[in-house]
Formats: structure tokens, sequence, C-alpha cells
């Protein structure tokens, strides 16, 4: 059981060292590290990512203390919690003062600008893994779309990119009625 | 002492209240610590606030621990860091007991499947917004497919991120020299 913890605590470190962009920055590691070793399957991630949205807090704060919460209790939220959290007491100790001159500064930018598309190419493959696992289903007649899921998809994008309409209302309102009409 | 729990306690409302994550955070921050607190100035705050959102990690967590360390030290950096983040901890701890418990409702199974859907739109919307500003430059773009590809290859994101550093290291380097070369007496 302790080494669960610690296990849970240096992986989510790693992630916090490594995880660049914000938010979805997670989602590259989440695969390999987090449903990989089966300390959640990728629909609770998925779900988590939707109570991420509409619940106040960052992400990766979110995964960590659920993940922790799930495997190991409190006691296993702290850890995982803390272990997410610990890089930013290095980075900032350490590096901040480096990055303030002029010197550090322009070679952390020449590096930015390589991670920078990096984890973008990182984002997209995740978020197709992310598409396929929600909306493709693997039947006795090979693989499936689940149409419902392809229009809610579609609307979902549409209501984001076109028309800002706020997370937390498109979140709360597919939820209220997947409730009622679902299965 | 109650400097410290001031501090908290602006962190504290600040991942209690804001829905969004670090770029809706920083605006937040930058204004209540240094207009409606005054406790940085607002040059020296926007530079530490520019550094925390390019350093890896939890935006909010980077941009706490960093304004605490400033104003208070090691204590200051970890007070900020509590209360930036005890908030959402709280919450899904308080939630994550709840989805655990019901998982087999069938309606909250069928209000997460709908959702989950939804999920899957707005991340497609992230990413495309993400992936803009990379469009334009062809040397980008081509590290863009590049760990694509290699993701799919099953390759760990980590060696990608740091073959990423290296290649942007690379990539830089002639400009580099000549704006050195222009310096030299």
């Amino acid at each position: 059981m302790i080494s669960l913890y610690l296990e849970m605590f240096f992986v989510f470190a790693m992630i916090g060292l490594f995880c660049f962009g914000g938010g979805y920055g997670i989602l590259p590691f989440i695969q390999g590290e987090v449903i990989g070793r089966g300390w959640m399957t990728a629909q609770e991630f998925i779900n988590m990512i939707a109570v991420s949205e509409s619940t106040p807090g960052p992400l990766g704060i979110n995964v960590a203390t659920y993940v922790g919460f799930r495997m190991g209790g409190i006691a296993g939220a702290v850890c995982s919690t803390a272990g997410l959290m610990m890089p930013a007491f290095f980075l900032v100790m350490l590096v901040t003062r480096l990055l303030r001159t002029e010197q550090g500064g322009k070679l952390w930018q020449r590096f930015t600008i390589g991670i920078r598309p990096v984890v973008v190419g990182l984002i997209f493959y995740a978020a197709w893994s992310i598409a396929k696992t929600v909306l493709m289903h693997t039947g006795t007649a090979g693989i499936q779309l689940d149409w419902t899921g392809v229009f809610l998809a579609a609307a979902g994008f549409l209501a984001v990119q076109k028309f800002k309409i706020h997370p937390v209302l498109l979140i709360g309102t597919a939820a209220i009625l997947g409730a009622l009409f679902a299965g | 002492m109650q400097e410290l729990w001031k501090l908290f306690w602006i962190f504290f409302r600040i991942g209690a209240f804001t829905f969004g994550g670090g770029y809706v955070m920083i605006p937040i921050i930058q204004h209540e610590i240094s207009e409606k607190y005054k406790l940085m100035e607002e040059e020296e705050l926007s530079e530490l606030l520019v550094i925390a959102q390019s350093l890896p990690g939890v935006m909010a967590v980077n941009a706490a621990t960093s304004i605490g360390f400033n104003l208070k030290g090691k204590t200051g950096a970890i007070i900020c860091a509590l209360g930036v983040a005890l908030p959402s901890f709280l919450i899904i701890v308080f939630l994550a007991n709840l989805i655990l418990r019901y998982n087999d409702n069938p309606h909250l199974q069928g209000a997460f499947q709908w959702v989950r859907a939804i999920v899957v739109g707005m991340i497609a919307a992230a990413a495309v917004k993400l992936g803009k500003p990379c469009l334009k430059n062809g040397r980008q773009l081509v590290l863009i497919a590049a760990a694509l590809l290699l993701a799919a290859a099953d390759v760990h994101p980590v060696v990608l991120i740091l073959g990423g550093a290296a290649a942007g290291y690379g990539m830089t380097r002639p400009e580099e020299k000549t704006a050195k070369e222009g310096d030299s007496p």
C-alpha cells in the first residue's frame, strides 16, 4: 500500500514537471501513466474532464485528487496532489531567478519555441484517442460509430467554437438531458 | 502571520470561485494582488506571471507559488499554493465520494454518457484553438506532425517534449548568432 502512495506521488510529480500548455496539457500523460496503470478507466477520465470543467479549479489538481482518492482514500489524494504540485516549488525557487536574467530568458524562449508545437501534436493525438474511446464501440458486428455521440460532439464543438457558450451551461444541459433520455 | 493568512485567503477565494483553470485565473490573480491589495508592483507581478505561465505544471499553482515565494519566502510559497489548490481538492474529494458510490445509477450513467460526447467536442475546439498560432510557421508544423506520429507510435511524452526543447534550441540558433555578432564591438 505504501508503495502505491509513493508511486502515485512520483508519477504525478513527473507529470507536474513535464506537462506544458495549461489545462489540457495533462491529456498526453493520462493514457500511459494513469489509465495504463489501471488507476482510472478512459471513461472515468473523460467524466473527470467534465466534472473539472463544471467545478472551479484546475484540471490537473482535479485529476490528481480523483485518482488518488479512488486508489487510496484521502491519504492517496494528498499524495498524488502533493506530487503534482511539488515541482512548482523547485521551479519557482531555482528557475524563476534564472529566467528573469536576460540570457536565461532568451535560452528558455528558444526551448519553448520547440516545446509548444510538440505539445500541440501530443494534445491532438490525445484528443483523437479520446474521441475514438467515446464515439466508437467494438461490438459483435465490428467497429460501430455511436451516432448520438457524434451528433453531441459536433454540437459541443460548435457551441464552444462558434457560439462561445459557457462550458458549465453546456455540460449542465447535456447532463440533465442525458439523465432523462440516454440509455 | 496575519499577512500569510491574508495571502492564503486571497488564493483560496481565487481557487474556489474561478471556473476554467489557469488562463482565466491569471487576470484575476493580477487584479487581486496588484490592484485590490497592492501587495506587488504591477510590472514585477506581470513578469512573474509570464514566467509562471511558461513553466510546466499547473499554471495556477505556479503563479501562486511564485507570488508567495516573492512576498514571504518558502512559507509564503507553500501557503499560497495550498490556498489555490485546496478548494478543488475538497470539491473533488466530495464529488468523487458521490460518483464512486452512485456509479451504478442509470441516470448518473446516462448523464455522463451524453456529457462525455460533449466533452469530445469541447476538447476538439480547444485543440484547434491551441494549434492555430503554430499553423503559420512551417517548422512548427513539422514538429506538430512529428509529435503526433511519434505519440501514435507510443513514444513517451517526456521524450517528445525534451526532443521539442532540443529542436527549438537548434531551430533558433542562427538568429541568435547574427544578433550576437551585431552586438559585439
